[in-house]
């Protein structure tokens, strides 16, 4: 049976090397996906995710098990990201919509899938244009599927108040495609 | 469900996208059905875009787990620092406390020999239950050569440890502490837990005789009597503090614990003699009675 992540809070602070391993396979891809919307490309996401989970290892004694440790971690992640995008001139240096759909990625076969996955660039690059709260809300709860309690967890408000950011959000990402096309 | 339940369940609804057009008309007014639908649409697209299109392979998040697992194990190694290394600090600043004290404390009594205690600082680093914590003053760097620094600093050292009282680091301790100019405070409290080892009772014996102050003296009187009072050394002790001390306090508790083979009618008769000052009586009437029993 897989461990619940107390289960593995609890093993990692009590010193087993291999419960943390398992909680950073656990929440790599969410914890990547997150900073990496504040990365200029992979290398340095990947980079940002090793950063993140040493701060998570060294902050672990301090996570008191009230709310949910996928929201803990991502809090931190978001953070981490944040202190990064600060930095210099970064996010001008950005590589537009790298992280999300790249011209690599784009299925090159029926017209359909074409006109979807073009929607989905636009889509991500009308994303990318979104204020940060706007953006990270509904990263949070369209692409990592965290439910509202969640969301409002890693935002540190409400839940009413994370609705508010989401639809918000959703209504700024309808203009920004509209303006677009 | 009261109304703001019912509001929620709205808001979910649309946000994912399951909103009806009554239901969205009821949140975004009448005319808002062409937003529903891009709305609806939007909902859908988000949800076909996959966070990790574009994520590194496990080859390289493995990579990453090891290098962050690498990471904290080099830290924590870090953060002890090595037994071999540890207690050479230590050692240069308690040389230089030792030989200050040696310095400042002159002939009345002996200095700590700064051997014995690195010494045995020293070995209990290598047991490695030795918490210090060092402060670096007058730091001084010269360039020796491109590869090269020659350092030069001054180095004290809080020791925090727990020991058995018969340790050999807490008998040096104590014995130093008893020898040299500590607070009175730690004085006393040396006296208090002193015990048999001979360092501490010849520690013991220079405090009854030599400390500057009288309570320290009469403290390290009263621990030598209770311990062992009919030893050779302390009976040479007690016989020092009755002809010599001044406390009238401690001459007579020295002599009710002097042993008859320590203390010769000649003494006594001296005693008995002596000029009254200020509570020699005392000690008198008690040299009398001493000598009115031998002559029974």
């Amino acid at each position: 049976m897989q461990a619940t992540d107390r289960q593995l809070v609890d093993a990692v602070l009590a010193g087993d090397f291999d419960a943390f391993d398992a909680l950073m396979r656990r929440y790599e891809r969410l914890v990547y996906s997150l900073v990496a919307s504040f990365a200029t490309n992979s290398e340095e996401a990947l980079d940002l995710t090793q950063e993140v989970f040493l701060k998570v290892y060294r902050k672990l004694s301090a996570f008191d098990g009230r709310g949910a440790l996928k929201a803990w971690l991502a809090r931190i992640a978001i953070n981490e990201g944040i202190n990064l995008a600060k930095s210099a001139s970064r996010r001008q240096a950005r590589h537009e919509a790298w992280r999300v759909v790249h011209d690599d990625h784009l299925p090159a076969a029926q017209d359909r899938e074409l006109l979807h996955a073009e929607r989905k660039h636009q889509v991500a690059r009308a994303l990318d244009r979104l204020t940060p709260r706007h953006r990270l809300a509904i990263e949070l709860r369209y692409l990592q599927e965290m439910p509202i309690r969640e969301v409002a967890s890693v935002l540190e408000c409400s839940e009413g108040v994370a609705r508010n950011i989401l639809f918000r959000g959703l209504r700024k990402l309808r203009q920004q495609l509209a303006e677009a096309s | 469900m009261d109304r703001s339940d019912n509001y929620d369940a709205l808001v979910d609804a649309l946000l994912d996208g399951r909103a009806t057009a009554d239901e969205t008309a009821r949140l975004l007014g009448e005319d808002a059905g062409e937003e529903l639908e891009q709305l609806a649409e939007l909902v859908d697209t988000l949800a076909r875009i996959d966070p990790g299109s574009t994520a590194p392979t496990d080859a390289e998040f493995s990579a990453a787990r090891k290098s962050v697992l690498d990471r904290i194990s080099a830290d924590e190694a870090a953060a002890k620092p090595h037994p071999r290394t540890r207690w050479l600090p230590l050692a240069a600043a308690l040389v230089a406390f030792a030989i200050g004290l040696a310095i400042g404390k002159g002939s009345a009594t002996p200095a700590t020999a700064p051997a014995t205690l690195i010494d045995l600082v020293a070995r209990s680093a290598l047991a490695g239950d030795l918490e210090t914590s060092f402060r670096y003053s007058n730091l001084r760097l010269e360039e020796v050569d491109v590869d090269t620094l020659e350092l030069s600093v001054d180095v004290a050292a809080e020791l925090d440890l727990q020991r058995p009282k018969d340790d050999p680091l807490v008998n040096e301790i104590l014995a130093s502490s008893l020898l040299n100019e500590t607070s009175l405070g730690a004085r006393l409290k040396a006296v208090r837990h002193a015990g048999r080892s001979p360092r501490v009772q010849h520690a013991l014996i220079a405090a009854a005789l030599n400390d500057l102050d009288m309570s320290v003296r009469l403290k390290a009187l009263e621990r030598l009597i209770e311990q062992d009072p009919a030893s050779q050394q302390t009976q040479e002790m007690l016989l020092a503090v009755v002809e010599n001390e001044e406390s009238v306090v401690m001459r007579l508790l020295a002599l009710d614990a002097l042993a008859d083979d320590y203390i010769d009618d000649e003494l006594l008769d001296t005693l008995d003699g002596e000029p009254a000052l200020d509570g020699e009586s005392a000690v008198r009437w008690r040299a009398r009675q001493r000598l009115n029993r031998r002559s029974l």
